[in-house]
């Protein structure tokens, strides 16, 4: 899902299948105005949301949030992502305030272990190299979607492994 | 591809026109380069790998224009971002 209002919106308007004009119709404002809240350039007024959501059949919560990707779950596999548009997402923070973040397409992830590449000849990190990829990619494939890894380390260093 | 490097209150972009650059003659100087200059033990890569790698770059920027495949900021405001 994605990751803004905007791209929420935008999201939720192309399932229903409409246009931005028919949105902005529906609502009461411009086809200017739903143009701009799909390219996160304002936001809808708080009193727009209810109405908002009840029109994509959803709550204004899961519009305003979007779903929750804490959750680990295994998604059906008629709802299933092309693995080609799924992401993996490792952050970490570290007590000291550096904060690392990489967004790697299981696409990637697949056709690097496929040639046998292993994240330490990548990073040059050892600790990296108990991250199963190959576990974790077949997870991907099965389904498992959300949060997989949240580590807390004694001096706050804080690890997160998510698969959306 | 766009490397971007902030440092010391300065920051560039390098920008890496992937659809020209890799391909079957650079995955040949990359082995060879890696061959000859890289120390790093068990790695060795042949061209026809890296061009796998190669190929499922392109794939992932199409499906994903503008990724931030890394992003690390550090305490002290120095940041490197590679975007696809």
């Amino acid at each position: 899902m994605a990751n803004t209002l905007g791209s929420r919106i935008a999201e939720y308007r192309k399932a229903k299948g409409i246009t931005q004009d028919q949105l902005a119709e529906y609502m009461g404002v411009s086809s200017q105005a739903v143009s701009k809240w799909e390219n996160d350039l304002s936001c809808p007024d708080i009193a727009l949301l209810p109405r908002l959501a009840d029109y994509f059949g959803i709550t204004v919560d899961k519009l305003l949030r979007g779903e929750n990707s804490d959750a680990v779950r295994v998604v059906p596999e008629e709802e299933r992502k092309d693995l080609n548009k799924m992401l993996l997402r490792i952050s970490v923070n570290s007590s000291n305030g550096d904060i690392a973040k990489i967004n790697l397409p299981l696409s990637l992830v697949k056709a690097a272990l496929e040639i046998g590449i292993q994240m330490p000849q990548i990073s040059g990190r050892e600790a990296l190299k108990d991250i199963d990829f190959g576990a974790i990619l077949l997870a991907a494939e099965s389904g498992v979607i959300g949060k997989l890894v949240e580590v807390k380390s004694a001096d706050g260093d804080v690890v997160e492994i998510v698969i959306e | 591809m766009r490397i971007r490097i902030e440092a010391d209150g300065r920051r560039f972009t390098i920008l890496l026109p992937i659809g020209i650059i890799l391909n079957r003659f650079t995955a040949r100087i990359a082995e060879s380069c890696i061959k000859n200059y890289v120390s790093v033990p068990d790695v060795s890569f042949t061209a026809e790998q890296l061009l796998t790698m190669f190929r499922a770059i392109k794939q992932a920027r199409k499906n994903f224009p503008g990724l931030a495949l890394v992003d690390v900021k550090t305490a002290d405001n120095q940041r490197i971002m590679i975007k696809l």
